[in-house]
């Protein structure tokens, strides 16, 4: 595990994916990618991560699903959710579920890191 | 082969005529498919290769433009990122490439903010793809017109802005409403000066579209507000009302009662509503001034109104509608008018001196059971 920390990136958005992974490695994090909710939650099954970012709006699994099924399980890393959802009822929801942050796209990637960090320091 | 077709042709003489021309159609239809697939074919093989292609330069650019994005470059590093960029795109078919890098630009930016959305904005001007949009948007037919337009709002070029404007009235709805669309994007409020002269109609959904970015700016008091309500064009009379209501425009509101009696009666039950829902008691005088000459759907509106924001000096003209009107929307109303000023008992006790009809509404306003 890099000393930095471990995060899982889920977007079905290729382009966000890998944009968001070069940027995170360039932090310094291990990054991993899922392209839905399911591979991810096969990911989080297998491994350890120490902060999971996820899109809401995905294909089979939702970003809220699988915020559900996460906490279900009992997976502790923090979760933060990207969507383009900017409703009240979109943050209400995600935080209800037990989100750790909440960010809408467009997204500043500064913030993210600065929010990764600050989620990090939680643990 | 030649023996063939004699035969063949001699064969097809021989035929009754009704077989011949059962023999003509199957070998029309087989060529004809033959064509279609040829067809099909050609078409699918074209785009498997533009597919093919955009992945190559995909692959290429997409760590470029991650490098240049994200990977805080400067000076040196930059711009040798930048060259690299312009290589890539340079070799091969440039408008297709072009036209690839534009579109991972875009989507990029639509979905990245604040310090890297400007980066990319830079990359674009870098790029000379501005130039080409602009390029595109007085060459281009309407499909590539508007999309050009709406790219350019999409990366902020802000100073494209005048050049937006100029098809802010264009006769291709596409292209204007993107137009309009962008500009308010790009110049923010102030970009609405496009209302002043427009002959085009503005759509219900682009009105929303507009009111909603520009609900996204800071307050400005909109000078020309007023302007806007006397247009000659009935869409963007709407459209001021609906920026009075939503804005806070109140410095228009004395003008919303000249709108009582436009020609259009969509605009006056909007500029009625609009006084409603800005709670405009001094409106009311005026209303009432306009009540005897207006037709049934007006009058439902203007004593709406007087229930939402009249008072206890408005009970007898209520009362006279609840007891002379023929009209049942008028009775129901006006019924529903006194309930909402807290005169329910009031309509209780008028009850039996009513006509039949008449009764027979306010009983049914009175029913709480509806």
């Amino acid at each position: 595990m890099s000393e930095q920390g471990k995060i899982l990136i889920v977007d079905d958005e290729p382009l966000i994916r890998d944009a968001l992974a070069f940027k995170l490695t360039k932090d310094g994090y291990q990054v991993d990618t899922a392209e839905d909710g399911e591979k991810a939650i096969e990911m989080v099954e297998g491994s350890t991560y120490d902060i999971i970012i996820s899109d809401v709006m995905m294909p089979f699994v939702s970003g809220f699903e699988l915020l559900k099924i996460l906490k279900e399980r009992g997976t502790e890393a923090p979760v933060l959710l990207l969507t383009s959802l900017n409703s009240e009822n979109a943050v209400l929801k995600a935080f209800d579920l037990g989100a750790d942050d909440f960010m809408t796209k467009p997204f500043s990637p500064n913030e993210l890191s600065v929010r990764i960090k600050k989620l990090m320091s939680k643990k | 082969m030649k023996r063939f077709f004699t035969q063949a042709y001699y064969y097809f003489l021989a035929q009754e005529p009704r077989y011949q021309v059962a023999i003509i159609m199957v070998i029309l239809l087989l060529l004809l498919s033959v064509v279609l697939i040829f067809i099909v074919l050609r078409e699918r093989t074209r785009k498997a290769f533009y597919e093919s292609r955009s992945k190559r330069l995909r692959n290429r650019i997409e760590p470029i433009v991650q490098e240049i994005v994200f990977g805080n470059l400067v000076n040196g590093r930059l711009n040798n990122a930048i060259r690299k960029l312009n290589r890539s795109i340079s070799s091969g078919n440039k408008s297709i490439n072009h036209e690839i890098l534009n579109d991972l630009m875009v989507y990029y930016h639509r979905n990245i903010g604040g310090e890297s959305a400007q980066k990319l904005e830079s990359i674009y001007r870098h790029v000379n793809l501005k130039d080409e949009r602009l390029e595109l948007v007085k060459k281009g037919d309407w499909a590539v017109r508007s999309k050009a337009i709406t790219d350019l709002g999409t990366m902020n070029m802000r100073e494209a802005l005048f050049e937006v404007l100029q098809y802010a009235d264009d006769r291709n709805e596409y292209v204007r409403n993107e137009a309009q669309y962008a500009a308010v994007k790009l110049g923010g409020i102030k970009a609405l000066s496009f209302l002043d002269h427009i002959k085009e109609p503005i759509s219900e959904w682009q009105q929303i579209r507009l009111l909603d970015e520009c609900l996204k700016f800071e307050y400005h008091l909109l000078q020309r507000i007023e302007d806007w309500m006397r247009s000659d064009n009935d869409s963007v009379v709407f459209f001021a009302l609906k920026v009075v209501r939503n804005a806070n425009q109140y410095q228009g509101s004395q003008t919303i009662t000249k709108l009582f009696t436009h020609k259009n009666q969509r605009i006056q039950v909007k500029a009625l509503q609009t006084s409603v829902d800005l709670g405009l008691k001094e409106h009311l005088a005026e209303m009432l001034g306009r009540y005897q000459k207006a037709n049934t759907d007006i009058r439902v509106v203007i004593i709406r109104a007087i229930g939402e924001l009249g008072d206890a000096s408005y009970l007898p003209f209520l009362q006279e509608i609840v007891e002379k009107s023929k009209e049942y929307k008028e009775v129901m109303e006006a019924a529903e008018a006194l309930k909402r000023l807290g005169h329910k008992s009031l309509l209780a006790d008028m009850r039996e001196t009513l006509r039949d009809n008449n009764r027979k509404i306010v009983e049914h306003a009175l029913d709480e059971r509806i």
